[in-house]
């Protein structure tokens, strides 16, 4: 998604944009603003970028890739979501930490998911859902797409 | 016992699916499995209409159902604790469809919602905004996921069918994914339709599966495929283009006009085309065994449940398919139901129990709250048949009620029964229609004196069913048959031709003619034997003993291109018969056109096809017309000539006077035959006068009068067994001033009027023929004094004469008497 960008930002001029952005998000959603969904697609946008230009090693990278995933899942791109984290989490050199921050992000998009949908819950295959993204997000023939 | 879910899709509209989804639906549930629909096609739905109950379609246009559109918003937008819409049951919006009595399976649908209301669309819209604006709460995928498990937890049914959207759509996707189990894929052999189908199969089948679910099944429907189509090469590359299971359903078009289930499985009357009931059955055979076979289970269930949609779909049919267009019984003679007078599987309580009707048929729009039912049916099976339809009877006092087991099993009960402990059921086969509610105090009455009660009172619809009793009453064959009812059939004709009224008779007529379809319908396809037994022994008796208007009339009608018209055949009867001659006016033109042509040396065959027609005036004049005129008679006119033009006595003393002089006459009177013209003539003043002086009916007069001066006509045209005419042996013209009758062309045709009027066992008419005779002129008079002398020499004697050599074998001792009073 990032790779198209054809203008080069520093990470100095990504934090402060990202800072910016999730202020904005968190008031957003603080308001129940519809627009809170997209301002949180912005976050995941940045600090992809961030990720991109930040080692996993170091923590600038680590937490750039771990407020990827959580502003996917917060902005309800459970697909983007999984797909950012597999290739994070098939990054040798990032830290357990923030492995373990990236796996405690989903278990709690499914905590919340989980109270939203009992029954779904119940049946198990909320978490087979996520399974089934992340095989779908490497398959771009799988309709629907979108989902 | 786990869930199947199985997801209907098709790439296009306009397929049949959701009739598919409804029709399966249906099936397995009638099979005794527990079943539950779901209209996922939110932005186009329709299930409900072919499912559910007038009430609920009612409920949906005002929008007060609810159903998916409103369990995905709850999921969505409600909060997670302390929101009652978290508690709701999702019971609530499920509708329970109704079954036949007796079914241990059930169905609920979940519709989409109140579609197609505003508060629909309103809902809709609420849905794509939260999924847009809320997406952290959760996605489509996890409600719809949420609503399956629902669904699985508070039904635990066998199957879950999904109605899913066309084109791709991310609802689509996900029902024809993560949800289903197995997909159905409906397609057209239209391109379009086609390769979209084609290109979403393979997604389908290289998507993931839930680590939970089956691997995924796809099915493939060819539809709309149209007669003769199965096997070409269209749909043969795409049945090899999709793979894997692939079943071809014939076109019907009707299916996508049709609202319910039942009639959705009839034929496309609605779509104007005839030839639509073939492709109606076959499509309801194919499509019932494409779910028997795709969704196996306990065989005897689904037999049962097979037997008993495919009699209701046959009785739906009987019921709302219009007969044929009754040959001069106007277009609405045999009316069907109102398809909108109809409705399947309504429930009716008494007390403590209660059954449903497959279909009720109402005096008005079933919607309307007015409606009152007219007749109950209902497909018993195993149960006392006679018990159910007490309990029918007692439970809604409707006036009719129908029990069947199969098709050709039917009971029909009527309120009279319900007097009767023993709840007999009645002679009747077929089912009531409108008109029998009308016309008939029992509708299940139908014995041959209702029958005819009926029509005298003006209800000539049933003159067909008439016509039909009286042949399987006197079809009695050498080799068995028909039960043998002479008395019943003699009784029908006698009854038919008491009909003063004009267009009864007239309808009556033309029952009894050649090929009535109507009575092809309850014959059969009959053989031609019947038609002309129908004709000889029916329609020819009647042609001569009912009003002679109304034989007029028919006798006028336009000619038929397939073979000669019935009163062409009951002419050509009286001649054969009571004259011993031929007469078939186109077997003369051709023969006697063939002469004239082998006479003209003529040698082009494509000559001859133009000369012959050239010489088609020149034999008109063969084939005998009929009229009924107002006009003063002839021998009124010859009255003015005769007294140098003072004005005539009036046409009432010129008969009134007549008959008290005992020179009553019937040729230039009563009635006329015009050799130049071939003309038959009836003159309805003088007969009216006649009948009132004579104390008679003027349609008794008139018959008399039609009979002796048609007698008069095939004495002239008709042609002898060695196929001899002579033109020449005509009567003289009546008009002509110094016109005496002839008492010779008069004897014999008053003998033979006389015979022809016994053959028709009609005492009115022989009373007035006889009347008439006691104060006509003495030349009218001379059949007396041939009356014992048998037909065939009366014959031979006739035919001598027409040869000229009628003096030698004349009997003359017999005529004596008559030619002295002439002298």
């Amino acid at each position: 998604m990032t790779e198209t960008h054809s203008i080069a930002f520093s990470e100095d001029e990504l934090d402060a944009l990202v800072s910016i952005a999730i202020r904005r998000a968190e008031i957003l959603d603080d308001i129940q603003s519809p627009a809170a969904s997209e301002a949180w697609q912005e976050v995941m946008l940045y600090e992809e970028r961030l990720a991109m230009i930040t080692p996993p090693a170091e923590i600038a990278g680590g937490v750039a890739r771990v407020g990827a995933v959580r502003a996917a899942l917060a902005a309800g791109r459970r697909m983007e979501a999984v797909r950012l984290a597999s290739r994070y989490l098939a990054e040798e050199p990032l830290p357990p930490e923030r492995r373990a921050a990236i796996e405690r992000a989903f278990q709690e998009d499914r905590d919340r998911l989980a109270g939203r949908f009992p029954a779904l819950a119940r049946s198990g295959r909320l978490a087979e859902l996520d399974e089934w993204r992340a095989i779908a997000s490497r398959n771009p023939r799988v309709f629907p797409l979108a989902a | 016992m786990t869930m199947e879910t199985v997801a209907f899709y098709s790439y296009k509209g306009g397929v049949g699916r959701t009739l598919l989804v409804a029709n399966t639906a249906q099936f397995l549930a009638m099979s005794g499995r527990r079943v539950v629909a779901l209209d996922l096609d939110l932005e186009a739905p329709g299930l409900h209409q072919k499912l559910a109950s007038r009430d609920v379609l009612s409920r949906a246009e005002s929008g007060a159902l609810s159903g998916a559109v409103d369990e995905l918003l709850d999921a969505l937008e409600s909060e997670p604790r302390g929101d009652e819409r978290r508690n709701r049951s999702l019971r609530q919006r499920a509708i329970e469809v109704d079954l036949p009595s007796g079914t241990r399976g059930s169905l609920i649908l979940i519709p989409a919602g109140s579609a197609p209301s505003h508060a629909y669309w309103a809902s809709l819209e609420r849905l794509n905004n939260s999924l847009r604006a809320h997406r952290r709460n959760g996605g489509l995928a996890e409600a719809v996921l949420e609503l399956q498990s629902r669904i699985a937890d508070e039904f635990a049914p066998e199957f879950l069918l999904i109605d899913s959207r066309t084109g791709i759509t991310e609802l689509g996707g996900l029902a024809t994914s993560i949800l289903a189990d197995r997909v159905v894929c409906l397609t057209t052999t239209a391109p379009e339709s086609a390769e979209g189908t084609r290109v979403v199969a393979d997604a389908l089948r290289t998507a993931p599966r839930l680590s939970s679910q089956r691997p995924l099944r796809i099915d493939f429907l060819i539809t709309r495929v149209t007669s003769g189509a199965a096997r070409s090469s269209n749909v043969s590359r795409l049945t090899e283009e999709l793979g894997g299971a692939v079943t071809v359903l014939p076109h019907d078009a009707g299916i996508a006009i049709e609202k319910r289930v039942f009639a959705g499985w009839r034929s496309g009357q609605s779509a104007g085309s005839e030839d639509n009931d073939d492709a109606g059955g076959e499509l309801f055979s194919a499509t019932l065994g494409w779910i028997a076979g795709s969704f196996p289970g306990h065989k005897q269930d689904a037999e049962m449940a097979r037997r008993r949609m495919v009699a209701v779909h046959r009785i739906w049919k009987d019921l709302t398919e219009g007969w044929k267009r009754h040959r001069g019984g106007g277009a609405s003679s045999r009316r069907a139901w109102p398809a909108e007078q109809l409705d399947e599987r309504v429930r009716f309580e008494s007390q403590d129990e209660w059954r449903r009707a497959d279909i009720v048929v109402y005096d008005a729009p079933a919607k309307e709250p007015t409606a009152k039912p007219l007749m109950i049916i209902e497909y018993v099976d195993g149960e006392d048949r006679d018990a159910v339809a007490r309990w029918w009877l007692a439970a809604t006092q409707v006036p009719v009620v129908a029990v069947f087991s199969n098709d050709s099993d039917r009971r029909l009960y009527s309120r009279r029964a319900a007097w009767d402990s023993r709840a007999r059921h009645s002679d009747r086969w077929d089912l009531p229609l409108p008109h029998d509610f009308k016309a008939l105090s029992d509708p299940t009455d139908v014995s041959v004196d209702t029958l005819l009660d009926a029509v005298r009172r003006g209800h000539p619809e049933y003159l067909d069913r008439i016509v039909t009793e009286w042949v399987n009453c006197s079809a009695a064959v050498l080799a068995g048959g028909r039960p043998w009812k002479p008395k019943v059939a003699k009784k029908i004709i006698d009854e038919l031709a008491r009909i003063d009224d004009n267009e009864i008779a007239y309808r009556v007529l033309w029952a009894a003619s050649r090929g009535s379809l109507d009575r092809n319908r309850w014959l059969g396809d009959q053989d031609d034997w019947l038609d002309e037994q129908v004709l000889a022994e029916l329609f020819a008796p009647l042609l001569w003993r009912l009003p002679p208007e109304a034989s007029i009339r028919l006798m006028q009608g336009p000619p038929r291109p397939f073979g000669p018209p019935a009163n062409l055949v009951a002419i050509a009867l009286l001649a054969r018969d009571v004259l011993g001659l031929r007469y078939d006016p186109d077997a003369t033109f051709r023969k006697e056109g063939q002469r004239i042509l082998e006479r003209s040396g003529r040698d082009s065959e494509s000559a001859d096809d133009m000369a012959i027609y050239g010489l088609l005036p020149a034999f008109r004049q063969t084939e005998i017309t009929f009229e009924i005129s107002s006009e003063l008679p002839p021998l009124a006119n010859c009255a003015i000539q005769g007294e140098e033009k003072r004005p005539p006595a009036d046409i009432n003393s010129l008969v009134s006077d007549r008959i008290a002089a005992g020179s009553l006459v019937t040729t230039g009177l009563l009635g006329d035959y015009q050799p130049h013209a071939g003309r038959v003539v009836l003159y309805s003043s003088a007969i009216t006068q006649c009948a009132d002086k004579l104390a008679l009916r003027a349609r008794h007069v008139g018959s008399v009068t039609l009979i002796h001066e048609t007698i008069h006509a095939l004495a002239h045209l008709g042609r002898d067994l060695d196929g001899r005419m002579w033109m020449e042996f005509a009567l003289p013209a009546a008009d002509h001033p110094l016109f005496e009758p002839s008492w010779f062309h008069e004897t014999l045709t008053q003998y033979f009027t006389y015979h022809h009027i016994l053959r028709l066992r009609d005492p009115a008419l022989l009373h007035a023929f006889q009347a008439m005779s006691a104060r006509q002129a003495p030349a009218y008079r001379g059949w007396e004094r041939l009356r014992d002398l048998p037909i065939e020499d009366a014959r031979s004697w006739f035919m001598s004469v027409r040869r000229g050599v009628g003096a030698a074998v004349t009997p003359w001792h017999l005529l004596s008497g008559a030619i002295r009073n002439e002298d």
